[in-house]
């Protein structure tokens, strides 16, 4: 099994670094490096990053008062934006149950909205009954019972549904 | 990337908006000094993980911003340094995620200095350019770091979310690559 390790690397580490290698090293180091693979890996990869950091040319930064002002700006725009969102997910949840509460006891209180409802739920029922829908009986009377209450449920969840992706857009 | 415009009425509102400096981790005067020891070194990194200059423009202001929006307590400067290492590596990898495609370590090649060693150390500077690009990500963040840095193989594990034990024998691997790659000069003209 190859080793993965010298113990004379460091030095040879040390010595390509600081730009000392091979011409200051020792000649039982040089000769040690010609017979390890791993100090001759350690010494040609050294050599040759530090080679290319050193020819890489110098990068035209901004100034650290450019830095600073600018993520300070930004820190306030994030603090805005988070003060000023509007709306958050539970918020949306909250409003939609409070929404779908105040419209069942709106629609349990209000005699022409249920006269409305009644209205229409005999205007499907009949409609329903011309149409040979194999899946709906004939005598059936499940649409009459559960029909009005079917058609607020409907409404509160695509309300609420609605108001939910409205927030998580704002998000 | 850092900045967008701003309308009149946002700029009033940011006047009134109180607290934000005290939300960044460090004073002006220390994040000053901080960044001239580091903006450097850590730009060099990043242009070497991304391969494109004006990408690594943009990472290093995104990298300092949210070392200062870190709030995270430092022990010392060099844990200081890590983390901002750390958060260049993640900036980085996140870009390469987005962009996929992305031409490694490919920053213009430096202009012809009047030395009269000049050939060779253009020539080799080409080869180790070369050969970077052909290694994965991983194995040219750790050699740069380890290589170019000096980092410890601990900080070397902190920086790139490793195991410290692994990072001797990821280490080795990524030296082994790079130093077969620079024993075989490609071909006149290859990639």
């Amino acid at each position: 099994m190859a080793r993965i390790s010298c113990p004379h690397e460091d030095d040879v580490l040390m010595l390509a670094t600081t730009g000392q290698w091979p011409d200051r090293a020792d000649a039982e180091l040089r000769a040690h490096v010609a017979t390890c693979q791993v100090c001759a890996d350690v010494a040609l990869v050294a050599l040759a990053i530090e080679d290319e950091r050193a020819g890489t040319p110098e990068p035209s930064l901004p100034s650290s008062g450019t830095v600073w002002w600018r993520a300070q700006l930004r820190a306030k725009q994030d603090a805005v934006r988070e003060s000023g969102r509007p709306i958050t997910v539970a918020h949306a949840v909250l409003l939609a149950v409070a929404g779908g509460l105040a419209g069942a006891i709106f629609g349990a209180t209000t005699d022409w909205f249920q006269r409305g409802l009644r209205a229409g739920r005999e205007a499907v029922g009949s409609v329903l009954s011309n149409i040979p829908l194999p899946s709906v009986p004939a005598d059936s009377t499940w649409l009459a019972t559960y029909g009005s209450a079917l058609a607020v449920g409907g409404v509160i969840m695509v309300a609420a549904t609605a108001v939910v992706i409205w927030a998580l857009r704002e998000e | 990337m850092f900045t967008r415009d701003m309308t009149v009425s946002e700029v009033d509102r940011l006047a009134g908006v109180t607290g934000a400096e005290a939300a960044l981790a460090m004073t002006e005067d220390a994040f000053r000094a901080f960044y001239d020891r580091t903006a450097r070194p850590v730009w060099g990194y990043l242009a070497r993980l991304t391969g494109d200059r004006a990408l690594a423009d943009d990472l290093l202001q995104e990298t300092f911003y949210r070392f200062l929006r870190s709030g995270a307590a430092h022990e010392s400067e060099a844990h200081r340094r890590n983390t901002l290492f750390k958060i260049a590596t993640n900036l980085a990898r996140d870009a390469h995620r987005r962009r996929r495609v992305m031409p490694f370590f490919a920053p213009e090649l430096p202009d012809v200095p009047s030395h009269d060693d000049v050939g060779a150390r253009f020539e080799r500077q080409t080869d180790v350019g070369r050969a970077m690009r052909a290694l994965k990500p991983r194995d040219r963040a750790m050699l740069w770091l380890a290589y170019a840095e000096g980092s410890s193989h601990q900080e070397i594990a902190g920086v790139m979310g490793v195991k410290t034990g692994s990072v001797k024998l990821l280490l080795f691997r990524a030296r082994r690559r790079l130093a077969a790659l620079l024993g075989q000069p490609a071909a006149k003209g290859g990639a």
